[in-house]
């Protein structure tokens, strides 16, 4: 390796390096702590690490843990399996634990558009330096706590669909260069990948491949040919999608859920209700002068619009997904979530029109090289996007599951049968209680309020008959199909729903803290523990750190 | 058979992937991590991408970008026929992959 080879390459040094440190601060967004799951910030997040693990520890994919599945055992999972599967390989392999993991994973999605940009960038512009402005700007992207929600909250899968996304746009990009079997087969790969990683993907994924699809048509010249890219193209997905069918089958309902709610028709008038939806982002979310910038870009480009012909009619069609089909489409997940991958659709736009405004103009009348103006303008977008970021690393600090909500967990699968039966009554909301890997119902925040305030109303007095309404404890994922019959067709199970007494399980955990009023969060975990113990036969197995199980049933 | 082309490919990898796995505070487990992941993912297609006509960085985004789905689609396949996925599966599957594409490689190169 000698100067003129390093001369020669600096600018994919240059960006091999912007994406280490792309990956490096979105890991460093929730830390990964290698003795507990303090990464994990959300219900999501908790499912799909143990997902994973579930896959490490039996050597099975398909069937949910029976943690998961109120004890049923043949209960099938039917979510994506690719994070899962990559997770549970690696986490085998190197017996790092599977939160650890899947976060490096879904970081190195996320991150991975930096070197994706440099590379679709540099062949559209024919211009590595606005390839590198353009990973750049992909680095810390401004507006990112909205952007990066996803990432650190624990849409862990939906990260992992952009991926594909972003990676079927460059082989799409690729094909329309130079046709060729490898490029096609490889699109195949990421359009399998984007189904079984998080289906809602694939719906923009498919631009993509329609893009291929009518280069397939006109450009590739013999009948043979074009039958068998095809065929490359179309193999892995269509064995993806049969082998995955009757699983997508159970989440179809959750996944076309609609703007207009979940009984919503597919064609309506959904304008006004978008901004109320949940992870609702738009362009708002940049500045003012980015979105300047990203216009100007705009305009310079339909000035040269034969040119930049794919560009902009990919441009055009990801605008229209994105902000005008959710007007009248009600498929949410399929449509607005996508808004996430806002900053890297429009980085080419902004790349494009600041190195015409910003860069050519540097050089010509500051007489800066053409590197140096660039990389100056990298650093300097890091820099102006420093900020925001410091704002979110702090994160790290609200952990769903604290050291101390583990040790229990822990002691719980050391010093507890397999089959017991658990109620949380407080402090393990939102899964976090599925750490324990026994069948545990959750009373989760909403179904524990009505439980406290009766408990204030009547000055006190207990009550062991829970109001469990099932909304997102652990057992959330039990979605009845059953693993039995032929693999097309599933059997039907039976969920536990209604009131639970607390009597009725073999154990029940507290914890003095949760979200709310904290005072009256001890004061009923004093009652409910006394009224265990003293007038039904309880016995105090742990007590530590303000959390305390209780053995029910002896 | 000579396996010089392949080499930028796992060591750009591995040093990408060793870097933020350090956020774990203990070196011994990013460098697990990074070997596992560059032996899973992106060994298995380094032959293979070496005979694409590229750049070594080029080479080893296109390993990564494929070599997740490829591993991936190959365990959901075999899980789904009620195989074990275990730690022979795990590693086997991509050693097979590297075999055939370290044998096409060597056929180029001759």
């Amino acid at each position: 390796m000698d100067a003129s080879w390093l001369h020669k390459h600096k600018y994919e040094i240059a960006a091999f390096l912007l994406f280490i440190l792309a990956w490096g601060l979105r890991a460093n967004v929730d830390g990964l702590p290698l003795d507990y799951p303090g990464n994990i910030k959300a219900a999501d997040p908790m499912y799909h690490a143990l997902a994973a693990d579930i896959i490490v520890e039996s050597g099975r994919y398909g069937n949910l843990a029976p943690y998961f599945a109120q004890g049923i055992t043949n209960m099938i999972d039917p979510s994506p399996p690719l994070n899962y599967l990559t997770t549970a390989a690696i986490s085998k392999v190197s017996g790092l634990p599977t939160w650890v993991v899947m976060y490096l994973l879904v970081t190195l999605f996320e991150a991975f558009g930096v070197l994706i940009l440099f590379f679709l960038c540099s062949r559209i512009f024919d211009s590595k330096p606005i390839g590198l402005l353009a990973a750049g700007l992909y680095v810390l992207p401004f507006g990112l706590s909205d952007w990066w929600y996803g990432m650190y909250i624990g849409l862990w899968n939906n990260v992992g669909g952009f991926f594909f996304f972003y990676a079927s746009l460059l082989l799409a990009y690729e094909y329309w260069q130079k046709p060729s079997r490898w490029s096609i087969f490889a699109l195949s790969l990421t359009v399998a990948g984007a189904w079984l990683i998080h289906v809602a993907e694939l719906f923009i994924t498919a631009f993509a491949v329609g893009f291929v699809g009518l280069r397939l048509l006109w450009k590739v010249p013999s009948i043979k040919e074009k039958v068998t890219h095809a065929l490359l193209l179309g193999i892995v997905p269509l064995v993806s999608v049969i082998l995955f069918w009757p699983r997508y089958q159970e989440l179809s309902s959750f996944l076309t859920a609609g703007s207009g709610g979940a009984e919503s028709s597919l064609f309506g008038w959904y304008y006004s209700t978008l901004p109320t939806l949940p992870f609702y982002t738009s362009l708002g979310q940049f500045p003012w002068w980015f979105l300047l910038v990203a216009g100007l870009g705009l305009l310079q480009l339909l000035v040269n619009w034969r040119k930049y012909l794919p560009l902009l009619i990919g441009e055009a069609y990801l605008f229209c997904h994105l902000f005008v089909f959710p007007w009248f489409l009600s498929a949410y997940y399929f449509f607005v979530r996508q808004r996430m991958a806002l900053p890297f659709i429009i980085a080419p736009l902004v790349a494009y029109g600041a190195y015409h405004l910003i860069v050519r103009n540097t050089m010509k009348y500051a007489k800066i090289p053409e590197e140096l103006a660039v990389i100056a303008l990298v650093m300097l977008v890091i820099g102006l996007g420093w900020g925001e970021y410091q704002g979110i690393t702090g994160l790290k600090q609200q952990e769903h599951l604290t050291p101390a909500k583990y040790d229990a967990l822990h002691w719980i699968q050391k010093n507890t049968p397999q089959d017991a039966e658990l109620v949380f009554v407080t402090g393990y909301y939102q899964m976090s209680g599925s750490f324990a890997k026994r069948v545990g119902f959750v009373f989760d925040l909403p179904d524990a309020v009505p439980a406290l305030q009766s408990f204030v109303q009547n000055n006190g007095t207990v009550n062991l008959t829970l109001p469990y309404l099932g909304s997102n404890g652990d057992t959330e994922m039990a979605h009845n199909a059953l693993d039995e019959g032929s693999f097309f067709e599933y059997g039907r199970g039976k969920k536990r729903y209604g009131p639970m007494n607390v009597l009725s399980f073999d154990y029940a955990v507290f914890a003095d803290f949760q979200i709310g009023d904290q005072p009256v969060i001890q004061l009923y975990n004093n009652r409910m523990i006394g009224a265990l113990i003293n007038e039904h036969g309880g016995t105090l197995v742990y007590n530590k750190n303000g959390i305390y199980i209780v053995q029910v049933n002896a | 058979m000579n396996l010089k082309p392949i080499i930028p490919i796992i060591a750009l990898s591995a040093l990408a992937a060793f870097v933020p796995a350090m956020l774990t505070g203990d070196p011994l487990a990013a460098i697990k991590f990074s070997l596992a992941f560059t032996g899973l993912f992106v060994l298995p297609l380094a032959p293979w991408v070496a005979l694409l006509d590229k750049q070594p960085l080029e080479q080893t985004v296109i390993a990564i970008m494929l070599g997740i789905p490829a591993a991936a689609i190959t365990f959901f396949i075999i899980g789904v026929l009620k195989g074990p996925l275990t730690l022979p599966i795990f590693v086997g599957i991509p050693a097979l992959i590297f075999a055939v594409g370290c044998w096409r490689l060597s056929k180029r190169q001759a």
